[in-house]
């Protein structure tokens, strides 16, 4: 199962790097994410160093999931991450704060249930493309097989980046705010 | 078969267009969407801000007087009214009641009755020893020292003569009133 093993590496590679370029692009937008990485119940004395870290671990999932050799390492490495970000968003809903999700950079989304579904699917995308390379037969995937999996994972990544956008489009319209009778 | 792969090909590429086209009109969309509700949230302009200072002015009262900014005391209630507004008559009766309890009494009332015709006397008469009474037509130097944009409009000054708060429909006004 080469092309489950390419689609996973391709989905989670594209869904990080979107990730760091998100939070690195403008300074403002890391300072945003080192301002929400505090509201996570993480100490204020220690946040700078956490977002880095994240960042930076990001940042080495995308460079390990590119090289095939190290693939399978990225895959583990990316399951640990995500398992790691959805404890973090768990505990802070369990605290009842909503910090929002600048796991994009931008974007003023507070987290929810849906960011914890999103990072569970996409841990399980990666022990399937564990799986995958485990029971993948030959060694480098031929041309349909590129193919295949980047159909698929591409537009999968763009729906995972901006699932909030998407969340947002199917969520019930905000209630029209009471208009003051102006004229009484 | 070569010409099905390159039309599989084009084919899939299209739908990633699209997707990509639709992913920002959606982004876009949602921008909109908060743009709109800020703009729903707010009450229709009054008159000024509240919070600002009202422009400079000279204007003469019905009975004589002269007055210009620095005569407007503080805690002042001023109205503007015209001849020719029904939602203007509905107010009347409030605006009378409010006039009455209006600490400092009728310095602290000004009632400004815009409009140009024969009108306005009668309807300026009505206000006779209750306020301060303006008649000015709608370009006058009271109407837009207060920048009003529509009738009726009322406004508070508080203790430092600034905009306290605004409002179309009297009963909407925070007053005080005198013990």
């Amino acid at each position: 199962m080469r092309a489950l093993e390419l689609t996973a590496r391709l989905l989670l590679a594209l869904v990080f790097l979107a990730a760091v370029v998100g939070k690195l692009r403008t300074r403002a937008g890391f300072a945003e994410f080192v301002g929400s990485v505090g509201q996570f119940g993480v100490p204020t004395r220690w946040a700078s160093p956490v977002a880095r870290l994240a960042v930076a671990t990001e940042a080495a999932v995308v460079v390990l999931l590119t090289v095939g050799r190290t693939a399978p390492a990225g895959l583990v490495l990316a399951a640990g991450l995500l398992g790691v970000l959805t404890a973090a968003i768990v505990g802070a809903l369990r605290r009842g704060a909503r910090p929002a999700c600048r796991c994009f950079g931008v974007g003023a989304a507070p987290i929810g249930a849906r960011h914890v579904i999103r990072n569970v699917v996409l841990a399980v995308v990666a022990l399937l493309g564990l799986l995958g390379g485990a029971t993948a037969a030959g060694s480098s995937p031929s041309g349909p097989t590129v193919l295949l999996a980047v159909g698929v994972a591409v537009p999968l990544a763009a729906v995972v980046v901006r699932l909030d956008d998407l969340a947002a489009l199917f969520a019930p319209t905000p209630s029209r705010p009471t208009r003051p009778a102006g004229r009484h | 078969m070569a010409l099905l792969t390159v039309a599989v090909v084009l084919v899939a590429v299209l739908g990633l267009l699209n997707l990509v086209l639709m992913l920002g009109v959606i982004r876009r969309l949602r921008e909109h969407s908060d743009l709109l509700s800020d703009q729903q949230g707010q009450p229709p302009a009054v008159m000024l801000e509240v919070g600002s200072i009202p422009g400079d002015f000279v204007s003469s009262t019905v009975d004589g007087r002269v007055f210009s900014r620095a005569d407007l005391p503080p805690m002042t209630l001023v109205a503007f009214l015209s001849p020719s507004c029904e939602h203007c008559e509905e107010q009347l009766p409030v605006l009378v009641d409010r006039a009455r309890t209006m600490p400092g009494g009728t310095e602290h009332v000004w009632i400004v009755v815009v409009g140009k015709g024969p009108e306005t006397q009668p309807y300026a008469e009505q206000f006779a020893g209750l306020a301060t009474v303006f008649v000015e037509p709608g370009t006058g130097a009271l109407p837009l020292a207060f920048g009003v944009k529509g009738f009726p409009a009322f406004g508070l000054l508080d203790e430092r003569g600034i905009v306290a708060s605004t409002a179309f429909g009297i009963a909407r006004l925070d007053l005080p009133v005198a013990r």
